[in-house]
């Protein structure tokens, strides 16, 4: 049996972004990536299970599309790759088709692509809205086809002042995420692993360690060991302990 | 005799991001009245806020609850609630890494419930897995000084004051080991804070937070006393007054600079633009706020004049003191002719006093502008830190912002030996902040920000493509989209990112963590340790007690000075 918990937008941040890491995923789209499963996730769809999922295509995985046009359509081919990795380049081709003149973009060989229909907000925040039309099967049953109807919009601000990103965002922030307690704290320990190894070299990596001239661990920081630097009132060039 | 001032431009180091942004100009910019610490202390005064302790109980062991309670200026109430623990060593730095503390809190808006703060008890120790009860802004762990801490309860015990001198060099009774906020723990977002909600400017939770751990220092270490003997006297208001909240800070803060540029950028500026403002208002001899200004500066050169530390990449505070009373002269000798200005007085300075002693003199004019637009111009300092690609934008656009606000990351040579010496990762131990040379880390990612190479990627990627738009040339480097969407996002700040080169060799990090420390939290004795990492300070040291609030006391506290007279026994 789980238990459901809340966990805060900055808690669903830092960990879907250190996991994404963890996982390899290329570095330049962490962010871009982190933040459209954030917003699939606050419209309301398990895009944080979807993360899981596809967790074997992050390495080395293409961050772009293959992109032709037929007549007045811009083909988007994803080669297989998962759609949630392609979400920042699909919001990214349907503001250029936009200024392309397309009628519609058609995106296949993208798993999962059902996805961009809860990426709504995300691509407001960009300046772009779509309709979508599914292939049959929909992204719960891995559909890798859909057609999108893109306009302009204007732009969404993300300033928590005037919109924090549109309504979802700004629930998420006031209310958190409710999430599967198990699910969000495996995958909270499994991104750790973005983290590096500890060591009796790595602490001095810190800088918290004091050694004496003869290379002899002194302690660590602290008022308690620490070595403080002021003068000693009858030799102001000694350092004396506090 | 005028009283109108010659016109004098405002010095360009003040307002020119290149000559600001340098990381040894940061770390020179001192604690003033726009740091977190001191406009918080400000508002508390000007709307007088008040403090309450509503109860105490703690045994002899220091195990027990307290709770303080804070009226806001407008009516609206906050609960400080701490839980103090017998100390011991087990466990015990003043690390991060560190996993036991003497006190933990928990700053709630008010009035909780025994609940809330039954649930906070259960939670607070849990930490990461820990869940913040709702309203709750803050959680807050200290420990505290064993020598400072344990000699003031003796002295208190044998009904005497603790020895001054000792206090003043130590500073605190206990120091900070966390203030966490702003969605950890599922503490409530800063970016929802209502538009009156009395702690919206960034870090004043945390500074709220800090003012009632030093608080309950001094009341913690006279209920030792008393329980170690019932005639124990308490302390003087002025010693109390006098001990601040130490704090330890390190690589933490570069990352946290790296993550919040449009945070650090609109405070800069703002900074920067009250300043200049301030340098154009007239000086004139025997004018209130000029005979203000003069004293804060004689003050600040004998604050500086007794600091007890050798820094180790800052200036030496002696040197500084020497240099502040040489601008003192200079100012007396432009007023002795006529009215003057910060301007004309700064310029005078320039490249004839150091560094510090330079960002003192300016500093220092803020204070000659009325609250009322110094509290305009901080609103609005809390954002989002969301990046947003902007996939439509012409690439000449693109081009025009880095020419404008990247041309330094240009012309750092990548290449030469010693640039990619380091690597900055966060250990498992904790997460941990390190930094060390590349070749003696293995696991784990490199979490540097590289602005240099990025830049450089970029620049050499946009003379190549024959795209006209950012969107094209992602759609054709997609390796590129961090970069692009980091400087778009940033585009409307102009103060937004240190200028430096983090991996390589002759980078010195405790430049950007005393900036951080000492500019925007607004603490005290600033000092490095000598690695290049750590940097120690104080935080509210002199400043007013909850008591001199409560008193609507008008006290001078700022730059501090030790009590005049010897309290306890002669060192």
């Amino acid at each position: 049996m789980t238990t459901e918990m809340r966990a805060s937008a900055r808690e669903m941040r830092h960990m879907v972004g250190r996991y994404l890491h963890a996982r390899s995923c290329p570095g330049h789209a962490v962010n871009a990536i982190r933040d459209a499963i954030m917003a699939a996730q606050a419209e309301g769809v398990d895009a944080v299970s979807e993360m899981e999922r596809v967790r074997n295509h992050y390495d080395g995985a293409r961050t772009s599309f293959d992109v032709s046009r037929d007549g007045d359509t811009v083909v988007l081919d994803g080669r297989g790759t998962p759609a949630i990795l392609l979400a920042p380049a699909l919001i990214d081709e349907l503001s250029l088709a936009v200024i392309a003149g397309a009628k519609c973009v058609r995106v296949v060989s993208t798993p999962g692509i059902g996805i961009a229909a809860a990426l709504g907000e995300y691509a407001a925040v960009r300046g772009v809205a779509f309709e979508i039309e599914q292939s049959a099967g929909g992204a719960d049953a891995g559909g890798d086809t859909a057609i999108l109807t893109p306009t302009h919009t204007p732009r969404t601000p993300v300033r928590p002042a005037e919109s924090a990103a549109g309504p979802a965002m700004r629930r998420i922030l006031l209310e958190g995420y409710v999430m599967d307690a198990d699910q969000f704290w495996r995958l909270f320990h499994e991104s750790n692993e973005a983290l590096t190894p500890d060591s009796e070299l790595s602490r001095r990596h810190a800088g918290s360690q004091l050694y004496d001239e003869d290379g002899n661990l002194l302690g660590e920081v602290s008022e308690e060991t620490y070595l403080h630097l002021r003068r000693d009132e009858n030799d102001p060039e000694r350092a004396v302990l506090a | 005799m005028s009283t109108t001032p010659p016109i004098a431009e405002v010095p360009r180091r003040i307002l020119d991001p290149d000559l600001l942004l340098q990381p040894t100009r940061l770390q020179s910019l001192p604690a003033s009245r726009i740091s977190a610490g001191r406009s918080l202390l400000e508002k508390m005064q000007r709307e007088a806020w008040t403090f309450e302790l509503v109860h105490f109980d703690i045994d002899a062991h220091a195990n027990g609850e307290a709770l303080y309670r804070v009226h806001a200026g407008d009516g609206k109430i906050f609960d400080f609630v701490i839980f103090s623990f017998e100390p011991t060593l087990e466990g015990r730095t003043g690390r991060i890494t560190g996993q036991n503390w003497d006190m933990m809190g928990a700053l709630i808006e008010g009035p909780t419930t025994a609940e809330d703060r039954a649930i906070t008890r259960t939670e607070l120790p849990k930490l990461y897995a820990g869940r913040a009860v709702p309203g709750t802004l803050t959680w807050a762990r200290s420990n505290r000084s064993f020598r400072a801490f344990d000699h003031a309860v003796q002295a208190l015990a044998e009904g005497r004051q603790p020895d001054t001198r000792a206090l003043w060099e130590v500073g605190y009774l206990m120091r900070n080991t966390g203030l966490d906020g702003n969605g950890t723990f599922l503490t409530r977002s800063f970016l929802t804070l209502e538009a009156d909600h009395p702690l919206r400017l960034p870090l004043h939770a945390q500074l709220l937070s800090a003012f009632i751990m030093r608080e309950f220092a001094s009341d913690l270490v006279e209920t030792m006393a008393k329980h170690r003997n019932e005639q124990a006297v308490v302390l003087d208001r002025e010693v109390r007054r006098m001990i601040g909240i130490g704090n330890g800070s390190a690589l933490g803060l570069l990352f946290f600079v790296n993550t919040h540029p449009m945070l650090i950028g609109t405070w800069l500026e703002q900074r920067q633009t009250l300043l200049a403002e301030a340098t154009q208002l007239p000086l004139v001899q025997h004018a209130e706020t000029t005979v203000q200004y003069r004293e804060l500066l004689e003050r600040a050169s004998e604050f500086t004049r007794v600091d007890p530390y050798v820094y180790a990449r800052f200036d030496d505070p002696h040197r500084v003191s020497e240099q502040l009373d040489r601008a003192i002269e200079v100012l007396d000798e432009l007023l002795a002719r006529g009215a003057t200005s910060g301007a004309e007085l700064l310029g005078r300075l320039d490249g004839v006093i150091g560094d510090e002693a330079w960002e003192l003199v300016a500093a220092n004019l803020l204070e000659l502008l009325p609250y009322e637009r110094i509290v305009e111009a901080i609103e609005g300092g809390i954002r989002s830190e969301q990046f947003v690609a902007e996939a439509d934008m012409p690439l000449t656009e693109l081009r025009a912002i880095i020419e404008r606000d990247y041309s330094w990351a240009l012309q750092i040579d990548m290449e030469a030996p010693g640039a990619r010496e380091y690597v900055w990762y966060k250990s498992a131990d904790a997460e941990e902040p390190r930094r060390g040379p590349a070749s003696e880390v293995s696991g784990g990612r490199n979490w540097a920000l590289d602005l240099p190479s990025d830049v450089q990627a970029l620049d050499a990627a946009m003379r190549a493509t024959d795209h006209a738009n950012v969107g094209g040339l992602l759609r054709e480097q997609p390796e590129l989209r961090a970069t692009i969407e980091r400087i778009q996002s940033l585009r409307d700040f102009r103060y937004h990112s240190p200028h430096m080169n983090m991996l390589g060799d002759d980078f010195v990090p405790v430049s950007i963590v005393r900036f951080m420390n000492s500019a925007v939290h607004g603490l005290l004795r600033t000092v490095d340790e000598g690695d290049d990492r750590n940097v120690l300070g104080l935080i509210y040291l002199g400043a007013p007690t909850a008591a001199d609030l409560n008193e609507g006391l008008e006290l001078e506290t700022r730059y501090p000075q030790m009590p005049v007279t010897t309290i306890g026994a002669a060192r």
